[in-house]
């Protein structure tokens, strides 16, 4: 069966001796793995199409095995900032690794693979995204993936969230420490996402960071949607120091 | 079909094969089977020289570059050739990059190869890179190039704008391989991305 589809690329492994596995965001069937014989040949046009936060309108065909086969490759758009910028790099392979890790296999995705483009594009405009940018993403994708934290009301009692509160993804999200307890949480952090979860990522620019950098990231990981590779070395290259 | 014993010599020799990179199940059988009806020796060779291999290969003391071991040497023959010139280095990711520019003839400097690249789909960070004997070598400040010449993908891009975030500090220039059209490509079939790039690093006549 031979289908056209929109999607991103969300990352790439090797196999063989010149193809490439390619995993895709698409808008109607959300992961999808394909197979790109000879994408890393010298002369193969693939190579170039298939790095991450590339958008592409495919051709995919499914035979009777798990993966499709890529046989046409059209770029709609390419990040072309992000890859002369470390920052902006790095946000955009966490950003394909977080909303692959929480689109669903095989299944509508649209919204995902319409937030993955729009924060691909962001970053291509965004003066100095870091972690705002990376945040608000990670808000939209849960609300997206139908995870949404309790951040502006305690997740227990419901009432609207005071200081002193807790962060626990096992209640749900934010709350009081007198309904219960969980990691260090400040109400204005909860607001700070609440409405980078609010605001599309276009304006959400003077919104500013939450103080807890990765609790959206964390809330992710505890409801089994992974942990980002990417996170590890975002972490480690924002800490190593300019030689001198 | 009935089950091999797990001793079965075709079936673990396919099990061993089958461990290299890009070699699968039915490829590493169509080894084994060519193993068999090859004269008699050459599995012990290849074995032999698979043995040999770990024990005789090291990385040169300055360049981490892979190197055969020699008596009373701990440099690749590159770093140990007193005609190189020692004020330019290229960095690459991979040991097998070396061979590629020593194959283009066009190089007489040094080199430093960082085992690998920052790749975070992958979780790898800088940490795992061969970048503090890189340091090392700049110390002294007699390098005045770095040149560095990791791949035209994300890994390399990410790799190399580390590398140039974090030799800001040192008085040392710092290149990057130019980008774009390989030689005896036609501009009407080449790739959108590599044409940008091309266009972007464009020089005068």
């Amino acid at each position: 069966m031979t289908s056209k589809t929109d999607a991103i690329v969300t990352g790439t492994v090797d196999v063989g001796e010149s193809s490439r596995i390619v995993r895709l965001l698409t808008p109607e069937g959300g992961r999808v793995s394909a197979i790109a014989n000879g994408a890393r040949g010298a002369s193969s046009k693939l190579a170039s199409a298939l790095e991450p936060g590339t958008r592409l309108s495919v051709t995919l065909v499914r035979g009777r095995g798990e993966l499709a086969y890529l046989r046409g490759v059209d770029v709609i758009s390419a990040p072309r900032r992000a890859r002369a910028d470390l920052d902006r790099l790095l946000l955009l392979g966490y950003g394909c690794e977080f909303c692959a890790a929480l689109a669903p296999e095989h299944h509508e995705a649209e919204k995902l693979h319409g937030l993955l483009a729009v924060f691909v594009d962001r970053l291509e405009v965004d003066p100095a995204p870091g972690d705002a940018t990376r945040q608000a993403l990670e808000a939209k994708a849960l609300t997206f993936a139908g995870l949404a934290p309790a951040l502006v009301r305690c997740a227990r009692c419901q009432d609207p969230l005071v200081d002193p509160c807790v962060f626990d993804p096992d209640a749900g999200g934010a709350l009081h420490t007198r309904c219960g307890g969980g990691a260090a949480f400040d109400a204005a952090s909860g607001a700070r996402l609440d409405a980078l979860r609010r605001t599309p990522l276009a304006s959400s620019e003077g919104i500013g960071a939450a103080s807890s950098p990765w609790l959206l990231a964390d809330f992710a990981r505890w409801h089994h949607y992974g942990a980002p590779k990417a996170r590890s070395v975002i972490e480690s290259i924002g800490r190593a120091p300019r030689a001198t | 079909m009935a089950e091999a014993p797990p001793q079965d010599p075709i079936r673990r020799a396919a099990r061993q094969l089958a461990r290299f990179p890009g070699i699968g199940e039915k490829t590493a059988t169509r080894l084994v089977y060519w193993l068999l009806r090859a004269p008699q020796g050459t599995a012990a060779e290849m074995a032999e020289a698979l043995v040999a291999l770990k024990d005789g290969v090291r990385e040169c003391s300055v360049c981490c570059d892979l190197t055969a071991v020699r008596p009373n040497e701990t440099r690749c023959a590159v770093c140990a050739n007193g005609s190189r010139d020692t004020r330019t280095i290229v960095v690459v990711e991979h040991p097998q990059d070396v061979g590629a520019f020593e194959k283009s003839g066009e190089f007489r400097g040094l080199y430093h190869v960082l085992h690998g690249a920052i790749s975070p789909l992958d979780g790898v960070g800088p940490d795992t890179l061969r970048i503090r004997p890189l340091l090392e070598r700049l110390r002294d400040g007699h390098v005045q190039e770095l040149v560095l010449a990791t791949d035209p993908d994300v890994e390399g891009d990410a790799t190399a704008l580390y590398l140039a975030r974090l030799l800001a500090g040192i008085p040392v220039k710092v290149t990057r391989l130019a980008h774009g059209l390989p030689v005896g490509a036609e501009i009407e079939y080449a790739d959108a991305a590599s044409l940008a790039r091309a266009l972007e690093n464009r020089r005068p006549v």
